[in-house]
């Protein structure tokens, strides 16, 4: 990576004698949509905080587009968040909540068509005037990312940024946030628990655990193949044998001896719609599950019950090396 | 006792249980029903109170007002406006002014002295100690207030503590006149009207979200700028019912003035207590007392006003 715009060198934060984030060394190229997954207390939003300006390495270092950036407050970064929970100012319109930043800023001249052009660059225009409680979740959010934008950060960051909207909305959102970061082509760090939308939005993802980073890749390369079981097991891959794991859509379910199968028995189906998720007892005591697509199962095993006997295969090449 | 006010609820509550009308609402009309009856139940005793000790008395002193005075007290049939033409002799307009000028200057630095005090209990103090800085700020009232104003007597007078320290430390030989001037008016009134200022300032700092503190810090707002852009105006609606809380008792107060002010001290107060008291004068004291009120709602009126104007919420 020759054109890295954030790089953090070793960082360390502890909170008391746990430690929030160790060790952690990441470089972010730009105009890259870069998540930070895992799950809550993983230090994740901790990192985000570092980068933000908010906390402070206890050591390491965080060098924003060249430029060692220990000490800097956070309104002197050339980084700006969108959070959580949106943290709009209530007693601002919408166009004032944009504008808020804009008196930081002295080389950004003409300022009402900014707003303007911000506000329909998120699909906003006509609402200048609401204040913030008059607006839904989803346009909320879109005035957060505008009150961010208008600033051109080096780096965008998003805490959860979608974790307070329907599911519906999140859908629509990650397609409207995936698209606006191509059209602005600023760095976008968002930080989420959820591997779905990690893999829908970003283009490299880092994914934490107890403060370390345990594997940074592609979206490809973290779901399809793991270093570690952590990685594994959280981006669902829960099949673990000695040496390997394979995904459960990877496995297949026959209801009549197959060469090469593992012998079990089912113990549960779940129903989800587009797939079925099976739990297949093995015959060594093992639990496996197994995701099969609705549509392409033969009837015979689509009609197993739990308590009937079955046989899993799957092919060499899912097998992904683990320790 | 049906009173009026409750029974124009009533309109409401059919609206309300029609919106959510649905099959076996019969049970549930007559639960609404008698639940509204609890209702009137509930607030019977605060019409009671606010008719008996608040509307009624105002009402009386309403009437008095356009009442003559007679010979030791008594009261002679009007209707007539001497006494208000009396209020706005140039004598008494010097009391009113100099009224108001303490009541401001108390709520000043009231307000000074509290912001500082709420904004650190609220947001810098650690969670653990919050009870207990309440706590201080509201211990004073354990005593009885006419109590305290004395205190403030034995800690001004000429052999008073201030006096006697500064003496016996030679950084004076004259005492200081502390005492009966306006400055230990003000003192004592804003030792009295404090907590009123923090408790409110407090709980709307309180209710701040710190997070909208980072995201003014995020977009590039120094300390100075996130305080006077965020947190100020957040905290605006209990700023405001301190300022209200602090200049209303502060402009009406007679006990501060009477103890600490001396003789050339009078303000409002005083001359209302006088007019009911050895001035055997109620109609003029009601009708001062009808004047200040009056002064105090169109302060209200015209901040609501400016408020409104300015789309803020408006908190009285």
């Amino acid at each position: 990576m020759n054109d890295v715009i954030l790089r953090l060198d070793a960082v360390e934060k502890h909170f008391g004698a746990t430690p929030a984030v160790h060790g952690v060394t990441l470089e972010i190229a730009r105009g890259e949509f870069f998540a930070l997954l895992g799950p809550s207390g993983c230090g994740k939003t901790t990192l985000l905080r570092l980068v933000a300006g908010f906390e402070q390495p206890d050591a390491g270092r965080v060098v924003l587009d060249g430029t060692d950036v220990a000490g800097v407050p956070a309104n002197e970064r050339p980084v700006n968040t969108v959070f959580q929970h949106y943290a709009l100012f209530p007693h601002l319109t919408v166009a004032d909540n944009v504008a808020f930043g804009l008196r930081y800023k002295s080389e950004i001249r003409n300022q009402k068509s900014d707003i303007d052009e911000m506000l329909r660059l998120v699909r906003l225009e006509g609402l200048g005037d609401r204040k913030p409680d008059q607006l839904s979740g989803g346009q909320k959010q879109r005035v957060a990312l505008a009150r961010a934008l208008i600033l051109h950060p080096k780096v965008l960051l998003l805490d959860e940024p979608l974790a307070a909207l329907d599911v519906k909305l999140r859908k629509e959102m990650q397609v409207e946030l995936k698209a606006l970061q191509r059209r602005v082509g600023i760095t976008f760090i968002f930080v989420t628990h959820d591997q779905e939308e990690a893999l829908t939005l970003a283009d490299r993802v880092a994914v934490m655990n107890l403060g370390k980073v345990e594997q940074v890749g592609t979206t490809e390369a973290i779901f399809e193949r793991p270093w570690t079981k952590f990685v594994a097991d959280f981006m669902g891959a829960v099949n673990f044998f000695d040496g390997f794991v394979v995904r459960p859509e990877k496995m297949r379910l026959h209801a009549a001896a197959t060469a090469g199968a593992v012998e079990g028995k089912v113990e549960s189906k779940v129903y989800q719609g587009e797939t079925t998720r099976w739990l297949v007892r093995a015959a060594d005591g093992k639990l496996l599950t197994v995701v099969e697509q609705n549509d392409g199962v033969p009837d015979a095993v689509s009609r197993l019950k739990p308590g009937d006997r079955v046989w899993v295969t799957w092919e060499r090449r899912h097998e992904v090396p683990m320790k | 006792m049906r009173n009026p006010k409750v029974e124009s609820r009533n309109p409401m509550e059919t609206r309300s249980s029609k919106s959510e009308e649905r099959p076996g609402s019969r049970i549930s009309d007559f639960f609404r029903l008698s639940s509204f009856d609890f209702r009137i139940c509930l607030i019977t005793p605060t019409w009671l109170v606010l008719g008996l000790l608040f509307l009624a008395p105002l009402a009386i002193m309403l009437w008095l007002s356009f009442q003559r005075a007679g010979l030791y007290g008594a009261i002679e049939p009007g209707p007539t406006l001497a006494n208000y033409v009396r209020c706005v002799e140039p004598g008494y307009v010097a009391i009113y002014g100099r009224s108001v000028w303490i009541a401001v200057a108390t709520t000043v630095i009231c307000l000074m002295v509290s912001y500082p005090m709420a904004y650190y209990i609220a947001l810098k103090a650690r969670p653990e100690r919050k009870n207990l800085l309440l706590a201080l700020v509201v211990i004073p009232f354990w005593t009885s207030f006419l109590v305290r104003t004395y205190a403030w007597m034995f800690i001004l007078r000429d052999q008073g503590v201030i006096n006697s320290l500064l003496m016996a430390l030679g950084i004076i030989h004259e005492p200081l006149a502390l005492l009966y001037t306006p400055l230990a008016v003000m003192i004592g009134q804003v030792y009295a009207e404090v907590p009123f200022m923090v408790l409110p300032i407090y709980a709307s700092l309180e209710k701040l979200d710190r997070s909208l503190l980072e995201a003014a810090r995020d977009l590039g707002a120094g300390a100075a700028a996130a305080f006077w852009r965020v947190t100020v105006p957040l905290a605006m609606p209990g700023t405001v019912a301190g300022i209200v809380l602090v200049f209303i008792p502060s402009l009406g107060t007679f006990i501060t003035p009477d103890l600490l002010g001396g003789a050339k001290g009078m303000l409002v107060g005083n001359l209302i207590q006088n007019q009911f008291g050895p001035a055997l004068n109620k109609p003029f004291g009601s009708a001062v007392a009808m004047a200040l009120t009056a002064f105090v709602l169109a302060l209200l009126w015209a901040y609501a006003t400016w408020a409104k104007r300015r789309g803020e919420e408006v908190a009285l």
